[in-house]
């Protein structure tokens, strides 16, 4: 079965450029060229990735996945203006599940797809495996990999998929520490590059909605030089 | 001083303005001098009148109680006593003593007419109209001389003139100088912002004093801000808009190379990797304009936050150290924890553009050392290099986009490009400084200097 992909980008050329290179890595594209043909498509197809431009006509890439995040945990790579962190830091909180700045080279964009897609597919995997780590309980936060919904004190947490991936990994080893490269192959599905500071935006997005412990104290601990710690509160 | 008065137009000029001044100034100074003089003279005048009075009254007295010889003797008393000299008339204007009388005396005989009892600046003789303790009109006739004796309290009298004269001086200088400076400092300060960057300082309330040549300097200074700003967003504007429409093409073209790539054979590869990093070359040649561009425009106030500085140079550190694949160690020193307010990301570039180039012109067999102490205020942050150095004149052009530095630096390396500029530009938008410097011994070293908490310009 070929992965479907929506391609929403502006740039005509740049589409069909994309499309045809895309289509070369086996990968079935459909295209959008703006935002609300984009959001349409997206909401009507069974698309396996999106990727998403952010500057767009009509709607940008930003409100579009607001508006998809709402109903759809489709994985979604979204495509920045190169050097605008502000962009990358609202798509994260919007619920992109990676980015890459634009322009790139186009094996990195079908580098992140695959990447994308082995996750899913790990996710789905750890889900059908072992029954007993479908509820992972740790004091007041509890983690279901079946319903892949948390709840702190009885109530769900609205985490994006990779902060979800990222608090199952840390809760599975709690106390323990856990390298950035290893967070990033488990909760991104790829390696970690350089100067990439994406699992530390999920990671500050993830300890703002976790909050912190009663006691104040935080929760997830940053180990400098080497990760992050999920810490154990006796 | 009041924008409600309407100076005729020649006082508003401020040629005309010191000129009069200056005249008023000595106007004003003469003037009350002159009147102190007047004052203390009529003072005297009253002192002397009084003591006439008091002693003619005595004399009448002494006339009714003791007769004629007495009071030609108490008038002689008198003038040796008092040195006032004079003879006594009786209600009928007759003499009553036989002492001082004057050539002209029978000119006193006539009645005191009311201009000649007023005139208490003449000279000679002069009438004093006596009453005595009987109520008996009596004449006493003194002489009048303007050089009496001073009261004690006059005898500083030059003294007092002068400190009169230098005080007025004084605050109405005080007064000109204060009009004039105050402006000018303004002028100064504004200046001074505008050369640090702050394109958008202006000078406000000059309108008030359009008329003269400060407020003229003001407006010409707000002219030519506004006409500079505009030509630097201009520029700027000019410089993101090329630098985004390169992109676009850069893009298409880097697929187009990608899906060329699938159709040649392997042979030809070389090549098309060649064009590939080319292309890379140019789009991080683009992201680093754009990044310095707005870096220089950022006028508003930036979201802060606090972050421990120590932690961000560790990975710094350890990032710069994997991606040169480099033999040589950058030593690091600091503090265990380092809390900061500010921009981490700004910071982060900033370092991350300086321990690049460090490592680039360092040997390697050379080390790089990144030491950072700091104190109650601010962070110091020091960057050394064991390269070649820089020439001494190429130091402050240092941070000057794209600028190369001529000698000895390996022309392969392709200069600083805009990585400093970007380096200082974010140090500065956190109020910090940015500094560069030879070693003593070889190598470069660059120092930053941080707020702890940067102030809100």
């Amino acid at each position: 079965m070929t992965t479907r992909i929506l391609l929403i980008e502006d740039d005509q050329e740049l589409n069909e450029l994309l499309c045809e290179f895309l289509a070369l890595e086996n990968f079935h594209v459909d295209q959008a060229f703006d935002g609300e043909q984009g959001l349409n498509m997206a909401l009507n197809g069974q698309y396996d990735v999106l990727v998403l431009d952010i500057m767009m006509p009509k709607m940008n890439g930003l409100d579009l996945l607001k508006q998809f995040r709402t109903a759809h945990k489709t994985p979604v790579l979204m495509l920045t203006a190169r050097s605008d962190e502000v962009d990358r830091i609202v798509g994260f909180e919007m619920g992109a599940d990676d980015y890459l700045p634009k322009p790139c080279n186009p094996r990195e964009i079908s580098a992140r797809i695959r990447a994308i897609l082995r996750r899913v597919e790990m996710d789905r995997s750890v889900m059908e495996a072992s029954g007993s780590r479908q509820i992972i309980t740790r004091e007041d936060v509890e983690l279901n990999h079946n319903t892949r919904i948390v709840s702190k004190q009885g109530e769900a947490l609205d985490l994006t998929s990779t902060e979800f991936n990222l608090l199952a990994s840390l809760l599975a080893k709690a106390g323990q520490v856990l390298s950035k490269e290893e967070l990033t192959e488990k909760a991104l599905g790829r390696k970690l590059a350089l100067y990439d500071r994406s699992v530390d935006m999920h990671m500050s997005n993830l300890r703002r909605k976790l909050g912190p412990f009663l006691s104040n104290e935080p929760r997830i601990k940053t180990i400098r030089g080497v990760g992050y710690q999920y810490v154990i509160n006796d | 001083m009041s924008s409600t008065i309407r100076w005729p137009s020649i006082f508003r000029s401020l040629y005309w303005k010191i000129f009069f001044f200056f005249w008023l100034t000595l106007i004003a100074a003469i003037f009350s001098v002159a009147t102190l003089s007047e004052i203390i003279v009529q003072e005297r005048d009253q002192d002397q009148y009084q003591k006439v009075v008091k002693l003619g009254i005595k004399a009448a007295d002494i006339f009714e109680t003791k007769g004629s010889a007495e009071l030609t003797e108490w008038l002689y008393y008198i003038h040796l006593e008092f040195d006032v000299t004079g003879f006594m008339l009786d209600a009928q204007r007759r003499p009553i003593s036989l002492a001082h009388l004057p050539k002209n005396w029978l000119e006193f005989t006539l009645p005191l007419t009311q201009h000649r009892l007023s005139e208490r600046n003449l000279k000679g003789f002069q009438p004093y109209s006596i009453s005595s303790s009987s109520n008996r009109i009596y004449t006493f006739v003194a002489l009048r001389e303007n050089s009496g004796p001073y009261p004690t309290w006059l005898k500083h009298l030059p003294i007092l003139q002068i400190v009169t004269a230098l005080l007025i001086v004084a605050l109405l200088t005080a007064f000109v100088t204060w009009h004039i400076t105050g402006p000018l400092r303004k002028l100064k300060q504004a200046t001074d912002a505008f050369a640090r960057g702050h394109l958008n300082t202006r000078l406000h309330n000059v309108a008030f004093r359009k008329n003269d040549e400060i407020g003229e300097v003001g407006l010409a200074f707000n002219h030519m801000a506004e006409r500079i700003s505009l030509l630097v967003s201009n520029q700027q504007r000019l410089f993101r808009d090329i630098s985004h429409e390169l992109r676009t093409p850069l893009a298409r073209q880097q697929i187009a190379l990608e899906l060329l790539a699938r159709k040649l054979p392997d042979t030809e590869h070389q090549s098309l990797n060649r064009i590939e990093r080319e292309i890379e070359r140019m789009n991080a040649l683009i992201d680093q304009v754009l990044t310095l561009l707005r870096l220089e425009q950022s006028d508003q106030s930036p979201t802060t936050e606090t972050y421990d500085l120590s932690e961000l140079l560790l990975n710094l550190t350890q990032d710069a150290q994997f991606e040169t694949q480099s033999k040589h160690q950058v030593h690091l020193e600091q503090p265990e924890k380092n809390q900061l307010t500010g921009q981490p990301e700004l910071v982060s570039r900033a370092v991350e553009n300086i321990l690049r180039n460090a490592i680039r012109y360092t040997p390697d067999d050379g080390r790089v050392f990144l030491r950072v102490t700091a104190d109650a205020k601010s962070v110091v942050i020091q960057i050394e290099d064991e390269g070649e150095g820089v020439p001494e004149d190429s130091l402050k052009h240092l941070f000057e986009p794209f600028y190369r530095v001529e000698a000895c630096r390996n022309q392969q390396s392709g200069g600083y490009g805009v990585g400093m500029a970007i380096a200082e530009q974010a140090i500065r938008a956190q109020s910090g400084s940015i500094q560069a410097s030879n070693r003593a011994t070889s190598g470069l070293r660059v120092i930053i200097t941080l707020p702890k908490t940067p102030t809100q310009h």
